[in-house]
């Protein structure tokens, strides 16, 4: 009883978390046509619904009545599953984001916390463990296509991600460093008590460096311009999901849009602290509405997504693509030194000043 | 981030060099540039179906042919259009007017509109005005073989399209009404 309660409880949280995500994602691929359309001094979609803003909902029914193709020559098992591979990963890691602020609600008798599926002790481990195998779904994307714009793309993609999620991961290290904890709840209160406290700014080492190659290197392993090179639409034709049609294609998209919300949303947690807001505490809490503080906080945290998310889209309509060499060498040869410089001063300035 | 350009020498970068480099400032540039169009936003898209583009004055749509104001076909059936045309739009079967022995007209008169160019070299090649080029060009059809036009097809585009129609040759410019054999009322010409 107690354990189907609880189950229930958990079921609830993750049914609500998936549903503003999705909600987020159909937002976003109307978002993005719009803002890169305003900024080309274009409309973008004009035609569903007043100025377009219907437009998710028929690009979501036209994908799910397309037909669904399999190519012949496709490995059957692996082309059906590389999809799901795909968003699978890039949903689950929403499970330790916090949305809000950490506390803690009586329900049914149970201690549940409402902004936080789970807090598990090594959350951001977590996301860059499941990171890692959604590139697994790019790559048998690929492969199981039985094209080679689909392999090459898969390839690139293999290549891509490895170079750019040693660099993601070792820029996270000095943040982690600095708040002595691997969960994202803990690293965020570490945050709290105004921007002067947020990770990017913060004494003793600020993390700005840090904070460059983190969002250069997410822009790069969710595969966005200007390092779209595994569905590079002028040399690949679409790249990993060349031969992909209907809803497996429409798997695919979800997770790369899936994946923007999600390295925004670790990128606003780990160096602009979270649902903090940057002044101290909350204005609503200082008004005496203690009750209804979590609404700012969670504002906050949406205004630091969606500040990413805009700034996704601003790079895909300002830079054009890198070639695979200049993508290659910036990786290694730029970012990664960058990254273990900012690891080791770091820890100097954490031990000589510890927190 | 900064592109070596090949055909300079290289030189030593300055420390500006170095700053820009590393505050990304080329990119911040691009990234201010597509900011001020976001924020002076203005469109120059033309929502087609719903406002179309103002047509130029010398426009050059569709192809029609054209009658005179008493309803008579203008095309004499000289096949100069098919002479013309570049890309072998026009097929012309010329034909003796029945009962009049010295008048010929276009029995049969096909266009393919799938091959033309709208380049209007028929329109200059007409001895007679017989074609006309409207200013519809909203022709996308389903099968293309709605496209091959015949003669009654293209007549009904001119009558349409040309609403004022010209008076008979023979009332306007004696000079080019040596087609038609009917100006009794004007002077003959000596031999």
């Amino acid at each position: 009883m107690e354990i189907g309660l609880r189950l229930a409880v958990s079921l609830a949280q993750i049914a609500a978390v998936m549903g503003v995500v999705m909600l987020t994602v159909m937002v976003l691929t109307l978002a993005e046509r719009k803002v890169l359309g305003w900024m080309q001094d274009r409309m973008g979609p004009m035609e569903v619904g007043p100025y377009g803003v219907l437009q998710p909902i028929a690009d979501g029914l036209k994908l799910f009545f397309k037909e669904d193709i399999i190519p012949a020559g496709a490995n059957k098992f692996l082309f059906t599953l590389a999809p799901i591979l795909a968003l699978v990963p890039a949903m689950i890691g929403f499970a330790v984001i916090p949305f809000g602020p950490t506390m803690t609600i009586e329900l049914f008798g149970m201690q549940v916390k409402p902004f936080v599926i789970s807090d598990i002790n090594i959350g951001i481990l977590y996301i860059l463990a499941f990171a890692s195998i959604g590139a697994y779904g790019i790559i048998l994307g690929g492969w199981s296509s039985n094209s080679k714009y689909s392999l090459l793309g898969g390839l690139r993609s293999a290549a891509q991600v490895i170079s750019y999620e040693l660099n993601v991961g070792l820029a996270i290290v000095g943040v982690i460093l600095l708040s002595g904890s691997l969960s994202l709840v803990k690293i965020t209160e570490a945050q709290s008590g105004g921007f002067w406290n947020w990770f990017i700014i913060a004494l003793p080492f600020p993390q700005i460096f840090a904070f460059v190659v983190y969002v250069i290197s997410s822009v790069a392993e969710t595969n966005r311009v200007p390092f779209d090179l595994p569905e590079a639409e002028s040399e690949l034709v679409a790249g990993f999901f060349t031969e992909y049609s209907g809803m497996r294609f429409a798997f695919f998209f979800i997770a790369e849009y899936a994946n923007m919300i999600l390295v925004s949303c670790v990128a606003a947690a780990l160096f602009l602290g979270g649902w903090n807001a940057p002044y101290p505490g909350t204005l609503l809490g200082h008004l005496g509405l203690d009750a209804l503080a979590w609404i700012e906080n969670v504002v906050w945290f949406a205004a630091k997504v969606y500040f990413f998310l805009f700034l996704f889209f601003w790079l895909r309509a300002t830079l054009p693509r890198l070639r695979y060499d200049q993508l290659m060498r910036f990786g290694w040869k730029v970012m990664l030194p960058i990254a273990l410089g900012n690891i080791v001063l770091t820890a100097i300035a954490a031990y000589f000043f510890p927190r | 981030m900064n592109v070596a350009i090949t055909a300079q020498p290289k030189r030593k970068p300055s420390f500006s060099d170095w700053l820009k480099t590393l505050t990304f400032y080329e990119l911040l540039v691009g990234m201010k540039a597509t900011l001020k169009h976001l924020l002076n936003y203005k469109p120059i898209t033309l929502q087609y179906p719903h406002e179309k583009r103002l047509l130029p004055e010398n426009y050059r749509g569709m192809l029609a042919l054209l009658r005179y104001d008493d309803g008579t076909e203008k095309c004499v059936g000289c096949d100069l259009c098919e002479a013309a045309c570049p890309s072998r739009v026009i097929r012309v079967v010329s034909g003796e007017v029945p009962g009049e022995p010295t008048k010929r007209y276009s029995k049969e008169y096909y266009m393919d509109m799938t091959r033309c160019l709208f380049c209007g070299l028929c329109v200059d090649a007409c001895p007679v005005d017989a074609l006309g080029m409207t200013r519809e060009f909203e022709w996308a059809v389903y099968d293309k073989r709605q496209l091959h036009l015949n003669k009654q097809q293209l007549l009904a585009i001119g009558d349409r399209a040309y609403p004022v129609r010209e008076k008979r040759l023979e009332l306007q410019h004696p000079n080019v009404a040596f087609f038609n054999v009917t100006f009794k009322h004007l002077p003959q010409k000596e031999h």
